[in-house]
């Protein structure tokens, strides 16, 4: 993919630009608001990174240009800003995805990984698949190998995000965002526990583990053993 | 000490002396007139008198004639008894004939003689006395008659001299009484200044001196007090939190150090240092989780939240997070009984996604600090005057005198330092609720802890 990242902090930038590219990612840097938004506006990227504060012209503002100038590249916002109105400004403004500083690298990279225009399975799809797991989202059915699973509806939304990110790493905060629509960090193993859950009716009494586990960073849905 | 100028910069010894002009003015304006009209007066009756003395030698003149004249003017002129009286008779051509003056010039009408402009042949002199005077034609000559001017000068000098000695009066008593109050009122305000000097100086405990005399400046006095009662509160808290944040994150840092350290001495391959690595950024973690609490503590306690408030229904948020939480609590191997039953509709104004975390909060503290086998009980009523959600346990609980400290930030029960924790779990519950305007109350569950949420029931919602 391609990404520019539009950070004036040079070793936060070289961080995610090092650490994206050896993912294989084409990463550019822009350390100004202004010239960010003329690269993010004149070439086609995937995803772009915003820091929220910026030189020159302040991320939100940029994002609200870009928005107004009809280009629709994901956006991800960096913020130290961390607080709880942030989030729904950066989101109100025509971001996509947001990521307090500091960050873990595999946080990061999950949510750039799920933001990208390539990711195979978005929006409009109704039937999602893996492997001989099918997700029937109209009729609200899951099937493996012909047989119906019986999700309650927080299972369901819980299988249909990983489903959704097939073969990318889903981190637990992103799950708790889009799953249960916590923004904080719960003090239990709450995560876990459902991620358990639908273990054992998804792949318990089948041959193949669907659900992985990605240490240190999250969950996947994947037929790779 | 007060100097002088510094004493006539007072509001009040300035208003004294402007009130004492006023009322100088004022009396100076109306004993004018007074003045004026008694003179007027007093000069007519002397003129009146001066005509009858007049008429008086002019009828002898007439019935008597002018020897008979001249003989009662020589017995008048010769009186040794002041009489206030001038009189001259000078023949045809003028020669002195009889009188006690002499060698006046005739002239028409009245004129204003001053005794040393008097040539005086006989009789009582006064030499600060002037004299109404008028010429009059008589039988064989002219006749001048005059009367003294000494009622009119009484009278004057009578109400000068008392004029001036009420307004010395006025002056000197408004102003000393100005000082007077000035003088008081500086010695208490000396007291406010040196009191907030000392306070600002660091001296926080330093309250003004009162003197109870429940008068405007000793109610100021009262108020300062009042204030820096609060503004104490309000540093020591601030100094409290700023030591316990300081303390409860020295230890995170100094296991972070100790295992960098431990990495740096012991670890000789790839995976030793990968262990401490994990194990440092997990410490770290705990370090950041720290702050971002801190700062939406502050950020909610700031109130911007308000803003996005809708009206929500909680009998439908406390279903789902029990949902969400009946699988940990299982896990945990505690009970969880939810009891939400009721009709009446459980609506409040409020921020989703914060309550959500409110409610989480109190069910994780439940889950984390009671040993296995806890009941954890969520409930709702809706009573009149708003929805009440308890979140209760059976567990050990939180001793009376710990209940109102648990919910000051950072603070933890000593026996639950050795759980992984912020301390900021209950304060940031704290914070939501009175965001909320809600009434967040900690009891005994007999035995376990039960916290007690009071929602104000919304305005735009009929009961």
């Amino acid at each position: 993919m391609r990404v520019l990242v539009i950070e004036d902090d040079a070793e936060t930038a070289s961080y995610i630009k090092n650490g994206l590219a050896e993912e294989g990612h084409c990463v550019d840097v822009v350390g100004d608001g202004r010239d960010g938004l003329v690269q993010a506006t004149t070439e086609d990227y995937d995803v772009l990174i915003v820091d929220r504060m910026l030189p020159g012209l302040d991320g939100l503002a940029l994002v609200r240009t870009l928005r107004g100038a009809g280009k629709p590249t994901p956006v991800l916002y960096l913020t130290s800003l961390g607080g709880v109105n942030d989030r729904v400004q950066g989101l109100e403004a025509g971001g996509d995805d947001y990521v307090s500083k500091p960050f873990s690298f595999a946080e990061l990279l999950a949510r750039v990984n799920a933001l990208g225009r390539r990711s195979p399975m978005k929006g409009e799809d109704t039937i999602l698949r893996v492997a001989d797991l099918e997700m029937d989202l109209i009729r609200r059915v899951v099937r493996r190998g012909g047989d119906v699973i019986d999700l309650q509806p927080r299972e369901f939304r819980l299988l249909e995000v990983l489903l959704r990110n097939r073969g990318k790493v889903v981190t637990r905060t992103m799950l708790l965002e889009k799953v249960w629509d916590f923004h904080f960090d719960p003090k239990t193993s709450v995560v876990e526990t459902h991620i358990s859950r639908l273990r054992a009716k998804i792949d318990k009494p089948f041959q193949t583990e669907l659900i992985h586990t990605a240490r240190g960073a999250g969950y996947s849905v994947d037929d790779r053993i | 000490m007060t100097t002088a100028s510094d004493l006539f910069s007072r509001t009040a010894v300035r208003l004294s002396i402007i009130f004492a002009l006023l009322i100088g003015s004022t009396v100076l304006a109306g004993v004018s007139i007074i003045y004026w009209q008694l003179s007027a007066g007093i000069e007519e009756g002397i003129k009146e008198r001066v005509t009858e003395n007049r008429d008086a030698l002019a009828a002898i003149d007439a019935s008597d004639g002018f020897g008979e004249m001249t003989e009662v003017i020589n017995r008048e002129a010769s009186s040794q008894r002041p009489t206030g009286t001038i009189l001259l008779l000078t023949d045809g051509s003028g020669k002195f004939v009889a009188g006690n003056v002499a060698g006046i010039a005739t002239f028409d009408g009245w004129r204003l003689i001053g005794e040393n402009g008097l040539d005086r042949v006989s009789g009582l002199t006064n030499p600060d006395d002037s004299y109404f005077t008028m010429w009059s034609p008589v039988s064989k000559g002219m006749l001048l008659v005059g009367g003294s001017d000494r009622d009119l000068q009484v009278v004057q000098s009578t109400l000068l001299g008392g004029l001036l000695w009420e307004l010395a009066a006025l002056v000197i008593l408004a102003v000393a009484s100005g000082t007077l109050v000035a003088r008081r009122a500086q010695v208490q305000i000396d007291a406010i200044s040196r009191a907030l000097a000392a306070v600002a100086n660091g001296k926080l405990a330093r309250r003004v001196a009162r003197r109870h005399t429940g008068d405007d400046l000793d109610r100021v006095a009262e108020q300062i007090n009042h204030t820096l009662d609060q503004l104490q509160r309000v540093i020591k808290r601030v100094d409290q939190s700023s030591t316990d944040i300081a303390h409860d994150l020295k230890r995170p840092m100094g296991r972070l150090r100790q295992k960098l350290d431990v990495a740096l001495r012991t670890a000789t391959d790839v995976p030793a240092f990968r262990t401490e690595i994990i194990a440092s950024l997990e410490e770290l973690d705990i370090i950041v989780e720290t702050f971002e609490a801190l700062l939406r503590i502050a950020q909610i306690e700031a109130g911007a939240r308000r803003e996005r408030f809708r009206l929500l229904d909680l009998r439908n948020l406390l279903t789902e997070v029990t949902e969400i939480y009946r699988p940990v609590v299982d896990d945990a191997g505690d009970v969880l009984v939810v009891q939400l039953q009721g009709f009446n509709s459980a609506i409040v104004n409020g921020d989703g996604e914060l309550l959500v975390q409110l409610f989480v909060n109190l069910i994780e503290n439940a889950i984390r600090h009671c040993p296995a086998g806890t009941t954890i009980r969520v409930a709702l009523h809706v009573g009149l005057n708003g929805p009440r959600v308890v979140v209760a346990d059976s567990g050990p609980g939180i001793p009376l005198e710990e209940r109102e400290k648990v919910l000051h930030r950072l603070y933890r029960l000593e026996k639950s330092r050795s759980t992984p924790g912020s301390g900021l779990g209950l304060s940031l519950v704290a914070a939501i609720a009175e965001l909320h305007g809600a009434r967040l109350t900690l009891d005994d569950n007999h035995p376990g802890l039960l916290v007690q949420v009071d929602f104000p029931r919304p305005p735009t919602v009929a009961h």
